[in-house]
Parts: structure tokens; sequence; C-alpha cells
């Protein structure tokens, strides 16, 4: 074999021997067009064997031509694709370019301090804090739950928990993760009822899609709304998990658990957000992280501004949370175009002066790579720096705000020790007569501010259980008691009923219909009692007897002054969420016990209605505040103020930027010597042998005029309320006092007032021994 | 020898040159101006001009009497890097031959080119065609289908080309290439619609998205259409005269592979539409003075080679800078002379070496045949 193959190899070879052989001129098989390509020599041909002719020569130029032809397909397709490319849509590309490199840095700005009324003493402050997240476009599609979960253990939070804590403050409402489904598994998941998931039944615009909303939602279908009911706390993933088995289970695509989260978090956070996993991470943990940095790519590392407390939960009812921007509060005014991720007030100053102290974030831009990781230098020239919030000055005083705080506490101290012991909270204001300004303002029970931002479900189970939210100042609706009679006298007075020299003979109660309203002193009786004297002794005798007029009466004059004095309504307190109490009226108990299962007696206005109304019971509902506006209108002279805390707001560098404007105060045409009535009669309340609080504040230094109030309600202990002011006869503070089932007025409530004049008047008097039984 | 140099293609050398230099200035851009890589780049150049130079020199007439030395050594080549070569990336290709890696998938296309050729050529007058155009099938697939288990998708679909295009050039008849591309059209809709089906996945699942991606390359951004949606932005942004400096989606590493299998997009995005456009003169020049190679050899051995060298250029380039402009499958065959890399860069000299060869001889021949007429 090898020697033939030699053999056949030398006798081919050198080829050109046979090339005379062949006519140089005419080569067999040359199409037209292959001597464009050159000077074509002989072709020889060389055959494995040479004794058998050579059948044809290979039609060579049209293969040629042929894939010439191809070449100059492939060339032209290239060529058009990159005109279309570069030269067409070109611009195009240099902006996504451009998307690619540069990422815009949010600088959080510091949010406004906030201040005591003294300017000095510093409510709320500004802790720098370390939060660690994710920037979602820079995390590879399908490692997002990885990521976080991984992230969590590297920041020393749970899996679980950040994975849920991600999603929940992603955004609200409802992200549809699965459309298509079958109906076997839109049935089964409507059976199953998870929390947070909506799955469509067969309605032609959702035909079998399958929602996830974890904060509960509520959404228009075409068959009316439906609501979502919010995953419970530590169940998303367990949510999910089932929601991905239903899912698989119908062959649903990218129905895994991990792909469902991260196809909600993408959705809900509107692509180019950052998501932040923890927020306050220590330091140290800090750099753990940024060790890894590899392993976390999109990772942002950022400076975030958290509320700090200096004074702990002083005044923490007054000055409210901040929290992530809702939907719903984007379209509000007041909220109106700031980015989605913002942190706004979320409750009381807080709130209402958003727009001054949260400032206006700073922006930048860098230069990233593609794992999202900033470049050396990597900051952009521009970008705006961030400005920090105005500082808001309160008219809260400090010191005067932790009396009044801690004289709640000793009320109810007090209260527990003359066996009500069910005094359970309780409520202070004291405020400027004439501005309305709100000096002090305090709610018992009281929480820690700081649950807000690192509340643990212990500690909200707890503030909630006990309510401690709730600002009774301006959120506790109660009966006032007779702390509501100087209201009903400048009824009787400026209607005429009665004159300040009318008396009333009380022998301990007062009989009418066969009912009795007995006085609080029953069975013993005050006597003949005129305005002044049952102000002093809070007669009940002689305000049933004026309740009783009233109703005889046409009109509504009793309530009307209530109204006139701004009850039944909000007082326009710059604080959110105030309640507007009751001044009840035929009219409203007609159409509140207008449903079926009441009676025409139900809604029939009886006398007993105008009696008990008259000392501050019945349906009449009233705040603390609302009782210290009526107050601050009789000690001033008849202007009814609208409360209010804020004062001033300054720049960071401390120039003012804008002094808060109150509306002027409404004006009530009060007679003089009416007012001096009330004026006296409260005075001999306070300091007379018989005044219902003499034993606390006869004797005081400066000249307290208050009255005492007991409620009463069903079900529940007394309620203690004072209202007075002081100086009696130059009146600067209004101070009302109320302690939630303290017994009565003068046992707990007036020895509290006392504790909160002794630091607006800088006097150490200390606690007084309280009267016992009187109203 | 001077014969040799008189009768060298030098507008096909000016040619490749070119392309070289036009490659080594890109990878050094490509790399973030990393004087190693285009240091590294030179030097394969420099040592693929070496080779390049003495295959030039060699009557490939040579070539053919070592062709079934030439295929079984590839084959053997091949096979070893199943058994020596590391695993780099998931695949083996390469062997450690202590100086330099030697990549066995890249010499075989210069190696079956030469082998093939002559084993048709050596049969050009056999009584059955059909049997010879079945046993080119079957010399090609048995390399083809041992680099595609490698894997390495790329060189094993040019392999394949080579068969087809040796095939092509020596003539075979049409009837065939239309039996052999409804098989191939056969087969592919049973390794990508109907074996899948059945559970059987011949392909693996990156290279099947690899594969349909380009189809819509929006649909999946960060995975496997991560690397086409970049490469379209670079390519895109480049505009008329490119953005020179500012090609940050190379300087930033948005474009993966950017100095091998993407290059073309970074000559996209730096030199634009003229950067690119340039790039395809030069390649159409060399594939008019291969196809010119063709018709003017002085046999049909080396008008085979030529044009399967054409061939595999013309598929080499459109599959790759397809690949980049988003018009065709994401496989890894690099751009030739213009890549990163050593055994792609030795591999097309060796192919234009054989190109001069042809040309040398064939000018050789014609400059007897008018001394002798």
């Amino acid at each position: 074999m090898p020697r033939d193959r030699r053999k056949r190899w030398q006798s081919s070879s050198p080829h050109f021997e046979r090339m005379p052989m062949r006519p140089a001129a005419a080569p067999p098989r040359r199409p037209r067009g292959t001597r464009l390509l050159g000077k074509v020599p002989e072709r020889v041909l060389r055959a494995g064997r040479r004794d058998r002719p050579i059948a044809q020569l290979p039609p060579l130029g049209l293969r040629i031509a042929g894939l010439a032809a191809v070449a100059l397909i492939v060339f032209a397709v290239i060529l058009f694709r990159l005109w279309f490319l570069q030269i067409l849509t070109g611009q195009q590309y240099v902006a996504a370019a451009n998307n690619n490199r540069l990422r815009t840095i949010t600088v959080p700005a510091p949010r406004g301090v906030i201040v005591d009324s003294t300017g000095k003493v510093v409510l709320v402050d500004n802790r720098p804090a370390l939060a660690v997240g994710l920037r979602l476009m820079d995390v590879p599609q399908g490692q997002l739950r990885t990521e976080l979960s991984t992230l969590a253990t590297y920041v020393g939070a749970s899996q679980a928990g950040v994975r849920e804590y991600v999603a929940r403050h992603a955004g609200a409402g409802l992200k549809v993760l699965a459309t298509a489904v079958p109906d076997a598994a839109i049935s089964a998941l409507r059976a199953e009822a998870l929390p947070g998931v909506y799955a469509s039944s067969g309605t032609v615009a959702d035909d079998g899609s399958v929602g996830l909303a974890p904060n509960g939602t509520t959404i228009d279908t075409a068959t009316g709304k439906v609501t979502v009911k919010a995953v419970p706390d530590h169940r998303l993933d367990h949510v999910i998990a089932r929601l991905s088995a239903a899912l698989g289970s119908a062959h649903v695509p990218a129905s895994s658990p991990a792909e469902l989260y991260e196809s909600f978090v993408r959705q809900a956070s509107l692509a180019y957000d950052v998501v932040i996993a923890k927020e306050d991470v220590k330091q140290a943990r800090v750099f753990r992280v940024r060790e890894h940095e590899s392993s976390f790519p999109g990772l942002v590392v950022r400076t975030d501004y958290l509320r700090a407390y200096p004074q702990g939960s002083l005044a923490e009812h007054v000055l409210g949370s901040i929290g992530p921007v809702t939907q719903d509060e984007l379209k509000q005014r007041q909220f109106a175009g700031l980015p989605q991720t913002s942190v706004v007030g979320q409750g009381g100053v807080e709130y209402t002066y958003d727009q001054w102290l949260r400032g206006r974030d700073g922006q930048y831009k860098i230069e990233v790579d593609s794992m999202g990781r900033p470049k050396p230098n990597a900051t952009i020239p521009g970008g705006v720096s961030a400005v920090p919030g105005d500082t808001l000055q309160l008219s809260i005083n400090a010191k005067v705000q932790k009396a009044a705080e801690d004289a709640i506490k000793k009320g109810i101290e007090i209260a527990h020790a003359n066996h009500f012991w069910r005094a359970d909270g309780g409520a202070a204001v004291v405020m400027d007569v004439k501005t309305g300004a709100i000096i002090a303002s305090a709610s018992n029970p009281t929480y820690d501010p700081t649950i807000y931002q690192s509340g643990t479900a212990k500690q909200w189970k707890q503030v909630q259980a006990n309510n401690a939210l709730l600002n009774l100042v301006d959120q506790g609706q109660y009966s006032t008691g007779s702390t509501f009679k100087p209201i009903t006298a400048i009824a009787a007075l400026e209607s005429g009923v009665i004159t300040k020299y009318s008396t009333f003979f009380c022998n301990g109660a007062f009989k009418r219909d066969k009912q009795t309203f007995k006085c609080w002193s029953y069975p013993v009786g005050h006597g003949n009692v005129n305005m002044e004297t049952a102000l002093e002794e809070s007669c009940d005798v002689y305000f049933y007897n004026l309740g009783f007029i009233f109703n005889g009466r046409k009109g509504t004059e009793l309530e009307d002054w209530a109204s006139r004095l701004g009850f039944g309504k909000k007082t326009g307190v710059d604080i959110p969420g105030e309640y507007p109490g009751l001044v009840p009226t035929p009219t409203w108990k007609r159409a509140h016990y207008s449903g079926p299962q009441w009676h025409e007696v139900d809604r029939i206005w009886n006398p007993g209605d105008s009696i008990q109304m008259a000392i501050g019971q019945g349906y009449f509902l009233a705040t603390p505040l609302q009782l210290a506006t009526a107050y601050a209108a009789i000690a001033n002279g008849g202007n009814v103020v609208t409360p209010h805390v804020g004062m001033t707001i300054k720049d960071a560098a401390g120039r003012l930027v804008q002094q808060v404007a109150t509306p002027a105060p409404r004006h009530l045409d009060i007679s003089q010597s009416t007012l001096d009535t009330i004026h006296e009669g409260l005075k001999l309340a306070a300091n007379a042998t018989n005044g219902t609080s003499a034993p606390v504040f006869a004797g005081y230094p400066v000249m307290v005029a208050g009255k005492t109030g007991t409620a009463e309600k069903v079900g529940e202990d007394y309620t203690a309320w004072y209202a007075s002011f002081a100086p009696a006869n130059d009146p600067k503070y209004v101070v009302v006092v109320m302690i939630h089932q303290g017994g009565h007025g003068g046992t707990s409530a007036a020895p509290a007032a006392k504790l909160i004049y002794d630091a607006l008047f800088n006097i150490k008097g200390g606690v007084p021994a309280g009267n016992l039984h009187s109203d | 020898m001077t014969r040799v140099l008189r009768h060298v293609d030098y507008v096909l050398l000016a040619v490749v040159l070119a392309l070289v230099g036009y490659g080594s200035t890109i990878v050094y851009y490509a790399t973030n101006s990393d004087a190693y890589y285009l240091r590294q780049q030179l030097i394969f150049a420099a040592g693929g001009l070496v080779v390049m130079a003495a295959i030039t020199l060699v009557d490939y007439e040579h070539f053919r009497r070592w062709q079934w030395v030439l295929y079984g050594f590839t084959v053997f080549a091949i096979a070893a890097v199943f058994v020596l070569g590391p695993v780099v990336r998931g695949s083996r290709r390469w062997i450690d031959l202590g100086i330099v890696p030697f990549q066995p998938s890249e010499l075989a296309i210069v190696l079956l080119i030469v082998s093939l050729g002559a084993f048709l050529v050596d049969r050009l007058d056999s009584p059955a065609p059909r049997r010879m155009t079945l046993a080119v099938l079957v010399l090609t697939a048995v390399p083809a289908a041992m680099v595609f288990l490698q894997p390495d998708l790329g060189t094993a679909t040019t392999l394949v080309m080579v068969g087809l295009a040796v095939l092509f050039f020596f003539g075979t008849r049409w009837t065939h290439f239309a039996v052999i591309i409804g098989a191939i059209a056969a087969v592919a809709v049973l390794v990508l619609a109907v074996m899948p089906a059945m559970g059987m996945h011949v392909v693996k699942s990156y290279q099947l998205d690899r594969l349909t991606v380009f189809l819509d390359p929006t649909h999946d951004t960060s995975a496997a259409g991560y690397n086409i949606s970049q490469s379209l932005i670079a390519v895109g942004s480049g505009g008329l005269n490119g953005r020179g400096g500012q090609a940050t989606q190379t300087a930033l590493q948005f474009l993966p592979e950017h100095h091998t299998d993407f290059i073309f997009a970074v000559v996209g995005e730096r030199w634009g539409f003229l950067g690119a456009g340039t790039l395809m003169i030069l390649y159409a020049l060399l594939i008019w003075r291969a196809l010119r190679i063709t018709a003017i050899s002085r046999d049909m051995y080396g008008s085979v080679m030529a044009g399967a060298i054409a061939t595999v250029f013309l598929y080499e380039m459109l599959v790759n800078v397809g690949m980049t402009l988003g018009i065709m499958p994401v496989t890894g065959i690099p751009l030739p002379f213009i890549s990163y890399g050593g055994a792609a860069m030795v591999t097309n000299l060796m192919l234009v070496g054989l190109l001069q060869s042809i040309h040398a001889r064939a000018r050789d021949a014609i400059s007897v045949r008018d001394r002798v007429l």
C-alpha cells in the first residue's frame, strides 16, 4: 500500500509535464466572469487512477461566484445592520450607555430639629445611622432573594425578617405575579384564602391573575371592591411558599418562591429604586459587608438620619413620628412631588410642619462599573447638595411639659392612694389664654417614641394594648362633669334665663317627672344658692334647674353656647387627629337613633337630656383641649383662640423662616358682668372656705380660679377633672387636668393641676393633701 | 525561495498586516490600555507570521502526501484534550505543552482543510461520488463531534463548515447538498425540539439560551440576553464617528468578553460606523483575494483549499459580527485577526500562509508556462 501510494504521487508530479498536452488558450470549463479574478493558469486535474478518463471538470467558477454572492449578501446585511444601529438609532443607545454607567445617588437631608419654647431644649434631634440596601437594577435577575438573605446574615438580621421588611417597604398595593392561571389553581387559592393574596375569578378584565399585597389593600374589581387582608407578621415566607405551591402544581412558569418574591419586590419598587434591607446597622457590620462587596452586586450603604429623642418620651404625643410616605399621601397636596421613597412626618407636629422639617434631599451622579460598584473618583461634577430641614420651635416649654407629665402620674398615684384603683391615665394641657399657644400637653399612658424606628413586636403589642399612642389631650372624648358648669352659666346669663342674683333651693336632689337627679352632696343640700355659690360649691341642683329651664325654652341656647365656645367641633390645633367631641341637640339625637333597632321613645329629646347636659353629663363629650379653649375664652374676655404648638421656623443657620400663623381668636359677645360673675364663682371655688378645690389652692401664692369636675360613666369609676386659669385677676394660663377614673376632681385632678402651677410660677409647693369627697 | 517571494500575493499580505494591526490596536483599547494584552497579541501575531511565512515557502503538494497523518493527528490531538486538558469555564479546550498552550480544535480547522481537500482531490474521478461525499461527511463529523463535546459549539460548527466548503469547491453535486442541508435541518429540529420534548437534552440549556436569545434580547436582559443587550448598546452608542475615549461600555466592563468574542462591539463603540466599515472593507478584500486565489490556483487541490479558507473567514466573520449586532446566535467564535488570543491568530495566519503558498505556486506555474510557450 505505501509503495502504491508513493508511486501514485510520483506519477502525478511534477504536474506541468502534462501541460503542453492541453490547449492553453481554451481551458475547458471557465465560466465567464472568473477572468476578472486575475490571470488564470491552466488547471491540472489529478486523478487517483490515471487509467480512467476524467469524467468532467468541476464547475469551479460557478462555485466561486456562488460564494462571492454569499459574501456580498453578508457584507450588505452587516453594513445595513451597522447603519441601522449606529446612524439611525444611535442616540437611543448613547442614552442606554449613560443609563448603564451613571447612578443617581440620593443624599438624605437631615430632618429639621424640634426645640422647645426656650430654644435651648432639643426635643427631637437627628442621629446618623447606616442603612444597608440594594440598588435593584444592579442586582442580577433571579438573585434578589438569595442576595438579600446573604446580606441579612452579614448585617446581623434574620433572613426572613429582612425579606419581609423589604417586601413590606417596597411599596403599597397589589402586584400581579401570575396571569393566565388555570381555573383549578385559582379556585384552590380562593379556597385557601391566604392573607395578602388576591386570585381573580374569571372576569374578563383580570382573567385568572394572581396578585400579592403584603400590607393589604382594597382593589376595584368588576364585582365591586375587594379587600385584601394584610399578611400577619412573620408570615410572608409562608404565604409565598403556599402561593408557589399552588401555582407550581398548575405549571405556572416562574412560580418558585424566589421568583415570586423577586417579581413582587421589583414591581413594587419601580425598578430603579434602592431597597433598604436594614436600617441602623452597626459600623463593624457595615465593614464586614463591604469586605464582601463583590458578593453583593448593587450594594448600597447610605447614611440615613433617624430621629433621636434627647428628652426621652417627653411630649411624644405632640411630636409625633416619621415614616415612609404612603401611596395615598403622595396624592395629597402636602406631599405632592415627593420621591416614592421619602420619609415624612406621620403624626404630631412632624406631620403638620413636615414641609419645613423635611429639608431637601441632595443628589449627585456617580459612575459605576458593570457590578454597580462605584469607580474610583466616580463622582460626576454637578449635583445638588442636601438642604437640611428647618428648625421648628414649639410653644411647649420643656420644664412645664415635664411637670405636666409628672403631675398626671402623681394624680394617678393620689387616685390609687384614695382607693380609685382603676385610675389608668390622664391628660393635662397648659395654654396661654390670649394666644392659644400650648405650653404643655401631656397624655398618659406614654410610650417610647423610638418604637417607630426600632420597636419590637412585643413593644408594639404593649403600646397597642393600653392605647398609649392616643393623645388624650385632643383625642380623649369624655363627659366633663361639673367643669362644664361655667359654660351653662354663660348660656343662662347671656340668654337672660336668670340673673346673677337668681337663686335656687337645693335640698340635695332635683325631682321632675318621677325622675330624681341627685346633687353630689346628696342627701345633704346646699340650701339657697346663687350663681357664684353654685360655682363655688358646684351645686348640681342649681344647674339641674337651669337645664330644665333651657329644655322648656324654644331653641337650643345651651347647646349653641357650648358650640360657640368650641365644643362639638375640632379646635383646629396643629396636631393631626384631634376628635371633635359631641354637643348633643334634639336634631342630633333623632339622627343618631334613627336606626330600626331604636324606637321613637329613644329619639325624643327628654328634659333629662338637658338637665344632664347642664352639668356636663349625658351625651355631652369633650376633649381636655376643648375644655381648655373654652376656659381660655372665659379667662380672656370671650375670645375663642385656636390652640397651637408651632411657634417659629428657623433655618439651619438660625435665620427666621416663618412665624407660624394662627387664626385670629373668634370673639364672642359675652357681657362683662357675666364674665365677672363666673370669674368670681371660679375664684371662690378655688379659694373660699367651701370651694371645691380650696383645700388645694387656698392660700396659694398665685390666685387660681378653677372648677373641679367628677364625670360619671356607666361601668367606670369617676373621671376626675380640673379646669382652671391663673393668675385669677389677670389670667395668663389656663390649666386643664383630667385623670381617667381618678375619682373626684378635687381628689386627684386639682392636686395634679397644682403641681403644674408650681412649675409655671416657679413655686415650691409640693403635693397638697387633697380633699376626698368634693365634686 | 526568491521565486516564491516574487510570487507572494502582496495585496493579501498588506490586507492581513492591516487586519493584525487594526486588531492589536483595538485589543489595546478594549483592555483599558493594558500593555500586557497588546504585547501578548503582538507576540501571537509575530509567531503566527513566522508560521505563515514557513507555510508559504512549502509547496502544499507535500501536505497531500501526509493527508492521513495530518487527519489522524487532528483526531488524536482533540482526543488528548479530553484526557490532558484542564477544565476552563466548564470546558476542556487546551493542552499545556510547557512553553505554549495548544488548542487542537483551532488547528483542526487548518488540518481538516488540508486533509479533506487532499482526500477528495485524490478521488476526483471516483465512480461512486455518493460514497465519497458520505466519506467526507463522516471524516468531518468525527472531529466536529469531539469538539462539540469539549464543549465548544462555535469551533464545531466551523469544522462542519470546512467539510461543506471542501465539498462545495470540489464540485459535489447540488443534489448531494440538498440532501445534506435537509439532513442538517432534520437533525436541528430533532435536537432542538423533538428530543427535549421527550426529555433528552443534547444541547446544554445555556447553549440553547444563547442560540435563541438573539431573537429577542429584551426578553431577559440580565441573563442570556445581557451580553447581546450590552453589545447592542455599545455598537449603537458609537454612532458615525465612535465615542473614542468616552467608550464607557468597554471601559466600565458592561460589555462581557470585550477583548475576545465581543471585540467587534468595542470597534463599533470606539470607532463608530466609519471604523467598523473600514474593518468590513478589509474583510471584503481578504475574501476577494482568497476567492481570486481559488480561481487562479494551479490545481484542484489549491482551489479547494483556498475556497474553503475563504469560506472559513467569511463564516467566522459573519457569525462573530452577526452575534455582536444581534442578528446571529451567540457562539464563541473569535473575530479573525482581531479577537485577542493566540490559537486563533496562529491558525488564521496559517490559513493565510496556505493561501500565499497556493498563490505563489499558481504564479510560478503561469510564469513557467509563459516561458515554455
